[in-house]
């Protein structure tokens, strides 16, 4: 059965696994990989395991529940503080809602330039950076770590997720007759940056 | 003049914000056009602004100008209508992230962290490698394999056990005091006796004591009837 598959592979690989990546492996379409993951997501969160599986994008990861986090940093003796500078915290939650985001629309929302802000989360592995080939511009999203910090199964859970997420109004404003012609493109792009 | 100290990285919508919430009024034109003056003297007066966001902070200070000024002169200005809805909405919309960011700060602050493990390819070869059943092997076949084993291993026969006390003589136990005496001039019974496993043992050291007594290779001191016996080099 392939989720129970997909299963396996995230125990055995321990780090994020890609729907391409599992789709090549288990021979099947990647809608499939995709559904079959994301149930898996959710019975293991419904079920309360002490172990789940985390969603970013289109990676999945197998991790320790947040629910025994405590108990999990005594034995490893993890003493990370999870505290952030404000900018920062500004940044990376724009990022974590709006994501995949450019810098540019970054810059826009934060009103600021926010290159040594972006640097920063770099560094800390808190961010990535996906270069969109034919767009020819980079787009920024949170990590597995970040995700792992805040102790959600994915970013979609947050707060609000939902209308901050679209919530665009000086991007429709400024773009909307773009979008309007850009938009079989765009979604071509989507599969490419997968 | 209200005193604001802006963090490095914190841009003119956090500025702007800041001024608002402290004067407890909502995101409109008109707070905005208020505090347009303060903005403008904030980052007038203010050194700790990086030059290189000063340009940020500018088209900030000349939207909210242009707001200013239409408030007071509304019929000259009609086609930037849509300039400054704009900075209205993006205020807004900055706000809402200020928001959910305090909602990541208290999850991040709770540390409900969830853990990875470390893929490590060799170590997981290694113990797949160590052994390797023969290929067709049927559960059947380990089943007759373990019965058989079971059935030639005997269990061994349980002998009978016996302790034996470990005898010691009188002139065992006179050398060990002997040996006590060596280094010291003093030594006592019960000192004697910390080495005695048992009731025999306790016997043979009196004796042996008695026995060293009666040849005057020692003296005896004893203070009190029970007491500890001194045992003293003649």
């Amino acid at each position: 059965m392939l989720k129970s598959k997909i299963e396996s592979l995230l125990f055995i690989s321990a780090k994020p696994m890609a729907i391409s990546q599992l789709s090549v492996l288990l021979k099947a379409k990647k809608e499939e990989i995709k559904k079959a993951g994301d149930e898996l997501v959710l019975e293991y969160k419904e079920t309360k395991r002490g172990v789940q599986i985390i969603k970013n994008g289109n990676k999945f990861q197998m991790v320790s529940s947040s629910e025994n986090a405590r108990v999990v940093q005594e034995f490893i003796k993890d003493e990370t503080t999870g505290e952030l500078s404000r900018p920062s915290l500004e940044a990376l939650t724009i990022i974590a809602y709006r994501g995949p985001i450019s810098k540019i629309d970054l810059d826009r929302i934060r009103g600021v330039n926010c290159a040594l802000i972006i640097r920063n989360l770099l560094l800390r592995g808190l961010v990535e950076a996906k270069t969109d080939k034919v767009k020819k511009e980079i787009y920024y999203t949170v990590t597995f770590d970040f995700i792992r910090f805040l102790g959600i199964n994915d970013v979609k859970e947050l707060a609000d997720y939902e209308r901050l997420h679209k919530d665009d109004t000086i991007d429709r404003v400024l773009l909307d007759s773009e979008q309007q012609s850009n938009k079989e493109k765009k979604e071509d792009n989507k599969d490419k940056v997968e | 003049m209200i005193q604001f100290k802006l963090e490095k990285f914190e841009g003119p919508l956090s500025l702007l914000l800041k001024l608002i919430e402290h004067q407890e009024m909502d995101i409109t034109q008109v707070s905005m056009s208020k505090v347009a003056d303060q903005y403008v003297g904030y980052i007038r007066s203010n050194g700790n602004i990086d030059p290189e966001d000063m340009a940020d902070f500018l088209v900030v200070a000349a939207r909210l100008l242009l707001i200013k000024s239409k408030a007071l002169l509304p019929y000259l200005y009609p086609e930037e209508e849509e300039e400054i809805e704009e900075l209205e909405q993006q205020l807004k919309m900055y706000r809402e992230f200020i928001e959910a960011s305090k909602g990541i700060q208290k999850r991040l602050g709770k540390k409900i962290f969830m853990f990875a493990r470390e893929f490590n390819r060799r170590a997981l070869l290694n113990n797949v490698n160590l052994f390797a059943p023969p290929k067709g092997l049927k559960k059947d076949e380990v089943r007759i394999i373990f019965a058989e084993l079971l059935r030639r291993i005997q269990p061994p026969e349980v002998l009978e056990e016996k302790t034996i006390d470990h005898k010691i003589s009188i002139e065992e136990k006179i050398l060990h005091i002997q040996k006590m005496l060596l280094n010291r001039i003093k030594t006592s019974f019960n000192e004697v006796l910390r080495q005695a496993s048992n009731k025999t043992e306790v016997i043979v050291s009196f004796l042996a004591m008695l026995e060293m007594m009666r040849q005057q290779e020692v003296i005896l001191e004893q203070e009190e009837m029970f007491g500890d016996i001194l045992i003293s080099k003649n």
